[in-house]
């Protein structure tokens, strides 16, 4: 099913507006990640799609159909709350069950689907159990389960890995992948962790003060930010920002002059920074100051003081330098800003 | 193991006070135990006394005399109160339930108009003391011709605010998750309501069931006020009409007063672990509006 | 949903969920409020008539001389005063003690509420008995420490005494019970917290436990005040349907009985209803307003 919002307008009593003529559309059978920081709107804008909040203005039309005033039932939507939200007075089985019992199917026939929706989410030697009996991880499960056994046309997720274990929330998105793939159906789930979205996610929304920054896949938002919250939102290590007017005087190529008119920030990524000598792709030579080394995993993280900016690095190989040295700024990985935050085209080919 | 993990010291003053206060504090919780329970031994072992017993406790066993409670039974129309008070018991509470539960849902989960003045409006009846309506309410009672019937035992009671209030405690601490995802399920709100609230709160409705069911098992004032026959007495008037009949027969009058409060105690027994869960699990002094 | 407002539709389904308790609560209890406040004002009025004569504050007049019903409002006051601190104060007691036992708590918690779960008058009558002058139980134990006895339910000197110690009897269960709710619902990571900070057993009483039990202790208060306000049952039933001996137990519920019931007054029993709610409806507001002054931010659920 393909979901459009379409000028969404929607203000919290008492408060700033929060989506100002909001829009974007998600294709069918999309997977698509929904981030940015607590306070952003994103969960708001998730209940918006489920219909558990009413925008002021706007539509929200599913396959061409305005379901912005449909109630919750006929929007044929699953989702899965952050809480989990399951019957705690019923069973593994009667929870999975119980959309297909409001929806008068049969015992028999609503049981056997309940039993295939387990299998699929590898719950079902806990069918017979509650859900307090439960660990996180397999409540989640349940959740999802009893979310798509009514076939929904949109499966919502509510920040559906943030309660569980670092190995569980891997293999857990992996299988929300792999069901998402075979299901075939749309599909918005919303994180606060980039890892998460970066990893499973056909197109990611990036969110902030209730504005689309940008929505792209993984590599776009990466590699083409469109603003520098995006820059700064998306990659870890986190991307270095320095003032234009400090890294001027060391730049070795000639840039456009509407860049050097508008430039306020630079951007320049950790990998971006290394200490490689001078090539065609090398935007700037900085001489900088040693300040620590150190390794995370395979990853070699260097960190110096290049005039009043620290700066970190992850292309600088093990210390054997003296303490002041150069480091190069590699032409892929290095962006503008103006004033505004809005990234500025180069004007000078990438590698 | 090899290793303790107390915070007091192995010797010293400290275990010895705590001790004491120990000591203290058993030796205080058993001596009210026992007085709570006291008034109930006396009565039972009176209720087995022949009449003209003398006040010392050691009646041989053999001479008990168990045929009181036959000869109570007898000497008043107890299975008449009996069914009375089950039948207006019973009635009251289940209308009761009924009407706090819908009430509670539509205050806690669905917008309307005048919610809130509604919501107070109802609270301040809470304050009124029900004996000041006994007035006029035995006016409207009269005009309907109810008196002397059932109905003037049961309706005008159907309605308790203080069960509503309890239960819409209860049902705003519900998380909101839990509607929206029954909704998103498919669920209407009744369906909602029925399936899925009332037994995930079943605790707490039992609890207040039962604490309404025993006081309107216990009621005493409206229906002394609203019967005038003996076919419609409940059980406290009963035993108070008997009473008076029977004069300073204690061991007579003490087996009827066992026959009188046996039933809800055995009740009580049973529930007791909910009913106190029930009451520990509603937060009386939160108002969620 | 969440941010929906009503609308006409709304409201009428809601109406329909609320009218069952609403219709049930207007006929018996907004009406007859109404009624009583109105009677309360009657003058010469015909009961089984329904003919008004006037409206005037006579009645309250009538009240505000009638000896009995000063008496009524002394003993009543006397009553509360000797009722609920004792009973506020042992419930207290018992349930930190209950709060800290190791054994038995179920089984304590269990016996202590047995005497609410019991008919009053039922109650009544048991202790009419232990308190009776030749057989009472109660005489049998002042002998053995030597005091004379006392006839508890004849001598004016001592019955509203009797009342008082069945009322708390009866009471204290309830009281026991939510206090100890409360008690339970403290987070155990405060005392943890206050140990860690150095603080003795007195000291996390005083700075934990009490400040978060006053609400409830309050509430159990005003409660209790309210309740025993409206003492009749024990009345009626430990003095055989009197007041006492020499009206010494005329409390105002029964005095609002007998000018109905038996002294078929009903203007001047309305307009002690009247006074009746008034003292209860500024118990209860009082009490709401230190409450709320008392009340600290909790969070509770909001939007996304």
């Amino acid at each position: 099913m393909e979901v459009n919002l379409k000028h969404l307008n929607l203000t919290y009593p008492g408060q700033q507006p929060l989506f100002q003529n909001l829009t974007c559309t998600l294709a069918d059978g999309e997977l698509v990640a929904l981030v940015g920081p607590s306070g952003s709107g994103k969960t708001t804008l998730l209940n918006v799609l489920a219909g558990i909040l009413t925008p002021d203005a706007g539509q929200v039309v599913f396959d061409g159909t305005d379901v912005t005033r449909a109630t919750l039932q006929r929007r044929n939507i699953g989702m899965v709350f952050q809480d989990y939200a399951l019957y705690p007075h019923l069973s593994v089985l009667d929870n999975i069950a119980f959309p297909l019992k409001m929806a008068h199917v049969k015992k028999r026939l609503r049981y056997q689907r309940a039993r295939q929706l387990a299998e699929l989410v590898a719950i079902t030697p806990q069918l017979a159990k509650y859900p307090a009996q439960l660990s996180g991880g397999q409540q989640q499960r349940v959740a999802l389960a009893r979310a798509l056994i009514k076939q929904p046309a949109v499966l919502l997720l509510d920040e559906p890995l943030s309660n569980l274990d670092a190995n569980l929330r891997v293999a857990l998105r992996t299988m929300i992948r792999r069901i998402q793939r075979q299901t075939h159906v749309t599909t918005v789930f919303v994180t606060h962790d980039q890892n998460d979205a970066l990893q499973i996610a056909d197109r990611i929304i990036v969110l902030n003060h209730g504005k689309i920054q940008q929505m792209a896949t993984t590599t776009e938002l990466y590699q083409r930010p469109q603003n520098q919250f995006v820059a700064q939102f998306i990659g870890q290590p986190r991307i270095n920002l320095i003032p234009m007017t400090a890294v001027r005087p060391y730049f070795a190529v000639q840039l456009a002059p509407t860049l050097l008119a508008n430039a306020v920030t630079v951007g320049i990524r950790p990998e971006a920074l290394e200490s490689a000598t001078t090539t065609a792709t090398t935007l700037a030579q900085l001489p900088v100051r040693l300040v620590a080394q150190w390794s995370v995993g395979k990853e070699q993280l260097t960190t110096v003081q290049f005039a009043q900016t620290t700066l970190i690095s992850t292309a600088v190989p093990a210390t054997t330098q003296p303490l002041t040295t150069t480091l190069a700024v590699r032409a892929n990985g290095c962006y503008f800003f103006d004033a505004e935050g809005n990234r500025l085209e180069m004007g000078v080919p990438h590698a | 193991m090899g290793v303790t993990s107390s915070p007091l010291p192995a010797t010293g003053v400290v275990p010895i006070l705590t001790r004491c206060a120990r000591f203290l504090r058993g030796a205080l919780l058993l001596i009210s135990a026992l007085t709570m329970l006291l008034p109930f031994i006396w009565m039972v072992w009176a209720s087995v006394q022949t009449p003209t017993y003398t006040a010392t406790l050691t009646t041989p066993f053999s001479d008990w005399h168990w045929q009181n409670y036959l000869t109570a039974w007898q000497a008043a129309p107890f299975g008449r109160y009996y069914l009375n008070s089950i039948i207006v018991a019973l009635a009251t509470t289940t209308g009761q339930l009924v009407t706090s539960i819908l009430a509670a849902f539509a205050f806690t989960h669905l917008r309307f108009y005048g919610r809130r003045i509604l919501f107070n409006a109802l609270l301040v009846t809470m304050m009124v003391p029900g004996e000041l309506l006994l007035i006029p309410n035995f006016k409207t009672l009269s005009a309907l011709h109810w008196v002397d019937h059932y109905a003037a035992l049961i309706i005008p009671w159907t309605a308790s605010v203080f069960m509503m209030f309890t239960l819409h405690q209860a049902f705003a601490a519900q998380p909101r998750t839990t509607y929206y995802a029954a909704r998103l399920d498919g669920a209407s709100d009744w369906q909602y309501l029925w399936r899925l609230l009332v037994p995930m709160n079943r605790t707490v409705i039992t609890a207040v069931g039962i604490l309404q069911l025993i006081s309107t098992w216990n009621a005493f004032m409206w229906p002394l006020i609203m019967t005038n026959t003996d076919r419609l007495r409940t059980l406290p008037l009963g035993l108070l009409t008997f009473s008076s009949d029977i004069g300073t027969n204690y061991p007579l009058l003490m087996a009827s007063t066992v026959l009188v409060i046996a039933p809800l105690i055995i009740i009580y027994l049973f529930v007791q672990k909910n009913l106190i869960l029930g009451i520990s699990q509603v937060k009386w002094h939160e108002k969620s509006h | 949903m969440l941010n929906s407002r009503p609308t006409v539709r709304s409201t009428l389904k809601a109406l329909l969920y609320i009218a069952p308790l609403l219709v049930i609560s207007l006929a018996f209890t907004f009406w007859p409020l109404l009624e009583a406040f109105a009677m309360g004002f009657y003058r010469h009025y015909n009961f089984y008539l329904n003919q008004i004569g006037s409206l005037s504050l006579a009645n309250f007049q009538f009240l505000w001389h009638d000896a009995a019903f000063q008496l009524a409002l002394r003993n009543t006051l006397i009553f509360i005063i000797g009722v609920v601190p004792v009973s506020i104060g042992l419930a207290l007691l018992l349930a930190l003690s209950l709060h800290h036992a190791r054994h038995f708590a179920k089984l304590l918690q269990t016996i202590y509420f047995l005497p609410l779960v019991t008919s009053s008058v039922a109650i009544a009558i048991v202790w009419r008995w232990l308190f009776s002058a030749e057989h009472g139980g109660l005489n049998g134990w002042l002998a053995i420490i030597n005091r004379t006895p006392v006839d508890w339910l004849n001598d004016p000197r001592y019955s509203l005494l009797a009342l008082i110690i069945v009322c708390i009897w009866h009471s204290l269960g309830l009281n026991i019970i939510l206090l100890l709710a409360s008690l339970q619902q403290i987070d155990r990571r405060y005392y943890l917290a206050a140990q860690l900070d150095g603080a003795n057993s007195w000291q996390q009483f005083t700075n934990v436990t009490w400040p978060l039990l006053t609400p409830m202790i309050l509430l159990v208060s005003i409660n209790a005040v309210i309740v025993n306000l409206k003492v009749f049952d024990q009345v009626y039933a430990l003095f055989n349907g009197s007041a006492g001996p020499a009206n010494a137990d005329l409390t105002l519920m029964y005095y609002l009985y007998q000018k109905f019931y038996v002294e078929d007054q009903p203007t001047i029993a309305a307009a002690c209803g009247i006074v009746l709610f008034g003292i209860t409806v500024g118990l209860t507001l009082g009490t709401l307003w230190v409450l709320r002054r008392h009340h600290y931010p909790q969070r509770g659920w909001s939007p996304s």
